[in-house]
Order: C-alpha cells, then structure tokens, then sequence
C-alpha cells in the first residue's frame, strides 16, 4: 500500500513533499533509518525536496510522553546533529542499525515493560554538549532550494520534553516561540510563500465525538493560540499538521475587516498508509497542495479506505467522496498579495485614480491622480515616481504631461527622463516631509494623446494589415489599462467613450506581467521590473474577479472600475467591441481600384507625361476649387486658398495629394505631404466618414489640429484661418457612410477673415453644410468621368 | 445634420437625414450659396451614385 501512495505521489510531480510526523511507533534509529532511506527513494522518484517534522511516536515510544523522556533518534536521522541549529531534509542515505531484541513476555505486563523500556542507545557519537543556559531549539526555519518560487518553510517542534506523562499532548516551549520569532524577524528576503509544518492541532477537531481515544486534549497543542498568533503575525499562508490522522481543512482570518489582517489556511490529512482502521482516525488520505502563478492556494484532499491504494488523479475519483477541493477565494489571494508587495517594496500609496476619456476624434484624455503616497523608514528627502506615456505610432502627445496648481503648491516636481523606444519617461519628484504628513504624498498628472483610440473595426484591419501586433491581441478591441507596479490600496480606473460607443458593453481582462519567479524590484523607483518585451499571461481568475468592480455611473456618462488592493505586477484593462459595418465587396473592390488608379494619375502628372483625360481632370479640380471657394467665402470668393484631393494609400495608411491648387502659385502641393490616417483634419474626416470644419480660434484645442501646411521656401508661411475637409465617396448612397467605401478626401482651407467654415457648426447650417457635401462629391463623380474619358475636355 | 463638437473649434458633421442626401439638395439651394449655371448643370449631370473604375492595370490616365 505504501508502494501505492508513492507512486500516486509521484504521479503529482510535486515540487516539495511535507510529512508531518509519525513515521514510527518506535522511535529507535533502525526504525527511523528505514523510513529514511524510503523517503530518499520518493524524493529521487518524484523530484522533490521532502521534509519531515517529529511527531509524537517519533519521539516517543507508542507516542506516549511518560516518565521515560524525549529521543533524540528522530534528531539523529533526520537533522544535523553537528549544527548549532538543525538542517532541513532528507538527503542522507539511511543506515540501518541493528534491531534490538525484546524480551517476550505476556499481555499487559509485556506491553508495559516495553513501554517502559530505555531507548537503545545510539550508535553515533552524542552530540555535543550545550550549554545549560540555552535549551537545544529543535524547530527550525529553512527555504528549500530548486523551488520555483521563494518558500519559507518553518518545521516546528510541539513534542516538549518538559511535561512528563503528557501522553499525547503537545506544546511549543517558549524558547522555541522565542526562537522563531528571533529568526522570522531577521528573514530580509521576503518569501512569496510562508508555509509553517507542526504535529499537534493549531485547532479544535471536528467530529471528534468526546471520547477519550480522540480527546482534543491530547491533540490541540496546549498553547496553539500562541503559535497561531505568531503565525499570523509573520503572514504564513498555509498551516499543515497531522497527529490526529484525520483530513481537516479550515480557513482563519482573525482580522478580516482589519487592513492589517492576513487570511491563513489550516490544513491536515489522513494516515498516508493505514491498514486497518486505528483509534477513530480518519479514512487514509493525503492533500495536495497547488499553488497558482497568482498565489491562489488549492487543497485537493485525498481520500483512500483502509488498505486500499490511492487514486492517482481525481479523474479516476467522484469529488466530495473521493476528494475534496479547497479552493481560496480570490479576496485572501488579493489580500495575501498586496501583503506580500507591501513586504518587498519600500513606497505604497492609498490611492489611484485613472480617468480615461475618449473622444469623438479617438483621441484620449487622461487624468492620473495619486493619493497617500508612504515610504517605510527612513523617509528620503526626495521620493521619484515614474511615469511613461505610451503613443501608438500613429499618435502624437498633443498636451502634457503637466502637474495641476496643487501638486505644483506642493512643490511637486516634474521632468522629463530619457526615452524608452517609442515611450516618453516622465519623473515625478515629490518632497519626503509631504509623505509623513497624515495625507501622504500626491499629485495629479494630466496629458493628452491624440489619434490614439481606434474607432471602428475597418482601422483596426487596416493598423493591423501593415503592422500586425506582437502581443496576440484579439481583433476589432480597443481598451485602456493600467500596470499596477507598487502596492496601491483602492485602484480606480473610469472611462468615458464617445457617444458612439455608449451602448457597448466594456469588458474587463487582467494580465500578469511578471511571474513569480521573476519578481525584481528596480532600486530606482521601488517599482517591479516589467521587461519591454515582456508577454502578457492572461489571469482568468483575476478577471473574474476583478470584473465585480465594474460599474456604469449614469450622472457622470462614464464606467468606473474600483479594485482593492491589486496585485502588483499585473495589468488591468478595461475593453470594448469596435463597431463593424458588413463591407461589400464589390464595392469595396472598386473603391480600391479608384484608389490606386488616382494615384497612378498623381504619379503621371508629377512625371510630366499626363494624358488628356488627366488634364481634363485638373480642370475639373480647378473649378471644383473656385466653387467651393464661392460657396465658402463671405464675400463671393477667397483671395487666398488653396484646395487638395488627397486620396487614401492603403500601402502605407496615409493619405495623399493627387490634385490641388493654390491661388498664389501655380505648382501643386509637395507630394510627399502625407496625412497619417486619423491625424490632422483629412485624416481624421476619412477615418471617421464625417466632414470636419475647423476654425483658428483663440481656444482652439491641441488634439484637433490640421497638419502644418507645406509651404515652399520663401512663401509668406501664414497660418490658415479655417479648414473644411470632405470626404469622397465611391458610392455617396451607402448609409452609413464607411472607409472602404471613402476614396479620399477633398480639403479646402481659407485665409478670409469672412469665411463661412466657422459657421458650419451652428445648427441652423446644417442644409448648407449638406449643400457643401453633396456638392463636393458630385464635382469629384464628374472627375472621375473625366479620368475615364466619358467628358470632353 | 448631425452635428458633433469636437473641440470649441472643430466640428464633425454626419449625414444622419434624407434632407443630406445628394437628391434632396435643390437647384434654389446652390443658387443661395453663389452657384452660377455651370456649376449647377454640373451638379444635375454628374449625381451619379457609382462609377466603375478603369479594369484591371489599364489605367486611361
């Protein structure tokens, strides 16, 4: 049966095997050497580190404390007798010693000799004497190595030597207590798992009937209240023990409405290899214990009947018969990890506040405020936060970053660091009296980035045709998130999208950044090292728990996400759907061909070898700009303008001019003025399908700004006063109107102190401003006639 | 009309009207905005809704 249990142990390729005490009835070194050399076997088989504590039958004979006293057998074998503080693991070969031989005899009179009987005396020198003002501490503190994550492991010892005919109870000494507390203190490193091992019960047993054989008594260790409140303090996770042999799972919280609470989990199992059933223990078991990338503890509880061998894996069993699953809620796992940040990082702050605002030009807005920024002692003068400002590269930081009037009154400092690739470093430099006060440090950053949000799930296919993502995002999401690299308390993340998007639904997805394994702090700013390449790992459970926070705020128009104590590392994302409109393909198909063929055109007549239809189709564009210049002056026309066709280049998502005219020169504009998809004013009407007007106003705004125009050298290099731009269409009657069916995008800009551009925008302008449209793209179907030679010059 | 504020100088406008359509917009309309006749015949000659463009690589220009 034993044979049975190490292979379903095996099976679990576990990383660290615990055993937690009464591995004999004997305790004599032969006992113990082969129950060594067994435990050599299942470690080399399965891998694994294997530690062992003593339980009571490991120091006591039939694990009775009587008259006779505490071996050190157990001691002998399984720790370092030769070190001043005992040594983790089994890693010696086992040598068996000789059997002793007992004298026969009969019933009760034999069972009490023998129980009475001296342990044989140990064939390895004693060890060396200690002195008599300090007791030997048998617990120990160890991080086993090989481990894919830092694991403090304490073993400790509750078989007390001192109070004779205990029997079966148990007791941490306070030396011992003492000596763990002294040695937790000095643990620097901190440990992303703290595990603690014990024989006796930290706890009242369930089911234990009352009766003598099980009296809690015998099996709660008689200052468990002490050693829990120790553990709490040092922030172990998880508590396993064993003496009684029966499967127990329990969870403790004893401040869980306390910031200063930690969630720890109790855990037990049956005898590993019982034949028959002994002292109302439990059915034979043994739990196995996963511990997630997030640090969410499960406890599989494995249960076996007398004689029987295990299950290899619950596939093979029913669960809540075979197995029962523990699994921690998502609030302890939160909870665990912001304590285990707050352990390893000097700064934490109450407070951030993320506001996201999109607008109706896919521009993005954001406002980060931080509050009740602390620092552990000592407090420097200066504490520096990081703050990096990611554009996509078809973006432009129009505004900021810049410091409100309160940070600034704060002496709050902000400069700019040095790049990283395409992100801009920003350094926040915040007083350190400001973060002892009772407010702590903070300050309010505010920067805006325009042509940076995706609108519709055409730019999404086109963005991602020219340069496809490296991060394995899915298609047609657009999504704001923020990487959380310190302990925060209350993280808050709001949005606002454009009208457009007010009936979609947000979804929620967090994704680690960083593994457990790999957790660096960068010295510089106390935050965790994300490398830039590194690879998101979506965190299922974090999400679904994360997702509770969501909330619509009717009143304010926009979503709100709160997340208490998020786990440092990991990056909160809040996305939406992009809306799609069905392409046809026929027409898209023709809109491409008018695409490439106006463009041909451009090339032929920058060349000097245009034929007469594109001759014709300058003319075209000519009285299309004298028109349009009627229509758009106050005074029956501009004295100086200047109009431009640019039609859209899929090859490289810009926009470019084909035909133009300006009335002080007779050349046409450069033909490398390219506009980005989105940015400028064309740019942002053939990304959107909308006309856009746009006027030099004193208050003008530095999102929504048209490109600077390309004068020539030694032109008077004035700045427009108002600019209309329209887009074209293959087929003007498809509603609503789509870029795959846009070909480009006529422009016309006014330098008049009249012009009706600034107009546009009144309510009562909406006929001349379908007047303008409608106008605009007939004269371009009429130019399309002329390309194709269907109007005569 | 719908109109769209982008910015305190910047307007978006989309047609979301049959009033917007190319049909809908009248001769006496174009005539108030400073249209001449040859801007108008135009206007009435060229409100095709589609025009195929040249096959293939066989580009007239």
């Amino acid at each position: 049966m034993w044979e049975a249990v190490k292979q379903a142990t095996v099976h679990q390729k576990p990383h660290l095997i615990i055993v937690s005490g009464d591995l004999v009835d004997d305790p004599i070194i032969y006992n113990l050497r082969l129950v060594q050399g067994d435990l050599n076997d299942l470690a080399q088989r399965a891998g694994a580190c294997v530690h062992v504590i003593a339980g009571n039958h490991d120091v006591f004979r039939s694990g009775l404390n009587t008259v006779v006293g505490r071996s050190d057998a157990f001691d002998q074998v399984f720790r370092d007798v030769n070190a001043t503080s005992a040594a983790p693991g089994t890693v010696a070969v086992a040598t068996p010693v000789a059997r002793t031989t007992v004298p026969q005899g009969r019933g009760m009179f034999r069972w009490l000799r023998d129980f009475l009987r001296p342990y044989e005396a140990a064939p390895e020198p004693p060890p060396p004497p200690i002195a008599a003002a300090r007791p030997r501490v048998r617990s120990l503190i160890c991080q086993p190595d090989g481990l894919p994550l830092p694991v403090l492991l304490a073993l400790i010892d509750s078989n007390s030597n001192d109070a004779k005919l205990a029997f079966a109870a148990g007791e941490v000494l306070p030396h011992e207590l003492v000596a763990l507390e002294t040695d937790l203190g000095k643990r620097a490193t901190p440990h992303l798992l703290r595990i603690a091992v014990i024989h006796h019960h930290v706890l009242p047993i369930a089911f234990s009937h009352g009766r003598i054989i099980g009296n809690e008594q015998l099996m709660v260790l008689t200052n468990a209240a002490d050693v829990l409140a120790l553990l709490a303090r040092h922030r172990f996770d998880l508590i396993l023990h064993g003496h009684k042999h029966r499967s127990q799972f329990v969870r403790l919280d004893f401040s869980p409405a306390d910031t200063e609470g930690y969630p720890m989990a109790v855990a037990s199992a049956g005898a590993a290899a019982l034949t028959r059933e002994r002292n109302h223990t439990d059915s034979c078991g043994f739990n196995f214990i996963e511990v997630a990338d997030n640090g969410r503890i499960t406890v599989t509880s494995f249960a076996y009947g007398y004689g029987k061998a295990p299950l290899i894996d619950t596939v093979q069993g029913t669960r809540n018969i075979d197995y029962r699953i523990y699994e921690e809620p998502f609030a302890a796992v939160a909870r665990r990890g912001y304590w285990r940040a707050r352990q390893m990082h000097k700064i934490w702050c109450d407070s951030r506040i993320y506001s996201f605002e999109v607008t109706e030009n896919g521009d993005l807005i954001v406002d980060n405020r931080l509050a009740g920024l602390r620092h552990a002692a000592p407090v420097p003068n200066v504490v520096t936060c990081r703050h990096v400002v990611a554009t996509p590269a078809h973006g432009r930081l129009a505004v900021g970053p810049s410091l409100d009037e309160a940070s600034l009154g704060r002496q709050v400092k902000l400069s700019e660091g040095p790049a990283i690739g395409r992100r801009r470093q920003f350094v926040i430099a915040i007083p350190g009296d400001s973060l002892t006060s009772e407010d702590g440090g903070g300050y309010l950053l505010h920067h805006e980035v325009a042509n940076s949000i995706t609108l519709t799930a055409w730019e999404d296919a086109e963005r991602r045709r020219v340069n496809p993502p490296r991060d394995g995002r899915p298609e047609r999401q657009e999504w704001v998130s923020v990487l959380v690299i310190y302990p925060i308390e209350m993280l808050e993340i709001r949005l606002r999208l454009p009208s457009a998007f007010e009936k979609s639904q947000p979804a929620i997805r967090c994704e680690r950044m960083v593994s457990p394994s790999d957790y660096e702090i960068d010295p510089e700013y106390d935050t965790v090292k994300v490398d830039d390449d590194a690879q998101p790992v979506p965190d299922d459970a974090l999400t679904g728990y994360t997702v509770q926070g969501l909330t619509w705020l009717a009143a304010e128009r926009r979503w709100r996400l709160k997340v208490r104590r998020p786990m440092v590392g990991c990056r909160y994302e809040i996305y939406w759907p992009l809306p799609a409109t069905p392409a046809d393909p026929e027409i898209r198909s023709q809109t491409r061909g008018w695409r490439d063929t106006l463009l041909a055109l451009e090339l032929r007549l920058r060349t000097g070898s245009p034929s007469a239809p594109a001759q014709a189709a300058v003319q075209v564009f000519d009285e299309l700009t004298r028109d349009l210049s009627t229509m758009l002056s106050g005074s029956g026309g501009d004295q100086r303008y200047a109009a431009a066709l640019f039609v859209y280049d899929q090859a490289l998502l810009v926009l470019r001019p084909v035909l133009s005219r300006r009335s002080w020169a007779d050349t046409p504009v450069r033909h490398d003025f390219h506009i980005p998809l989105g940015d400028g004013l064309a740019g942002a009407a053939f990304q959107q399908c909308r006309t856009i007007a746009w006027s030099n106003a004193p208050d003008q705004s530095a999102l929504v700004q048209p490109k600077p125009y390309p004068y020539e050298p030694g032109e008077d290099a004035e700045a427009e006063r108002a600019i209309v731009a329209i887009p074209v269409y293959h087929d003007q009657t498809l509603r609503p109107p789509s870029p795959w069916n846009a070909i480009g995008v006529v422009s016309y800009s006014s330098w008049g102190t009249l012009s009706k551009i600034p107009t546009m925008g009144y309510p009562t302008a909406s006929a001349f401003v379908a007047a303008v449209n409608g106008f605009t793209q007939v004269q371009f179907n009429r130019l399309r006639e002329t390309v194709l030679g269907h109007v005569p010059p | 009309m719908k109109v769209i504020p982008l910015s305190p100088s910047a307007y978006a406008f989309e047609p979301d009207s049959e009033g917007d359509r190319i049909e809908a917009i009248t001769e006496e309309r174009l005539r108030g905005y400073g249209l001449d006749d040859r801007a108008i015949r135009t206007f009435k000659q060229f409100r095709t809704a589609r025009i195929e463009p040249p096959p293939g690589s066989d580009v007239l220009v």
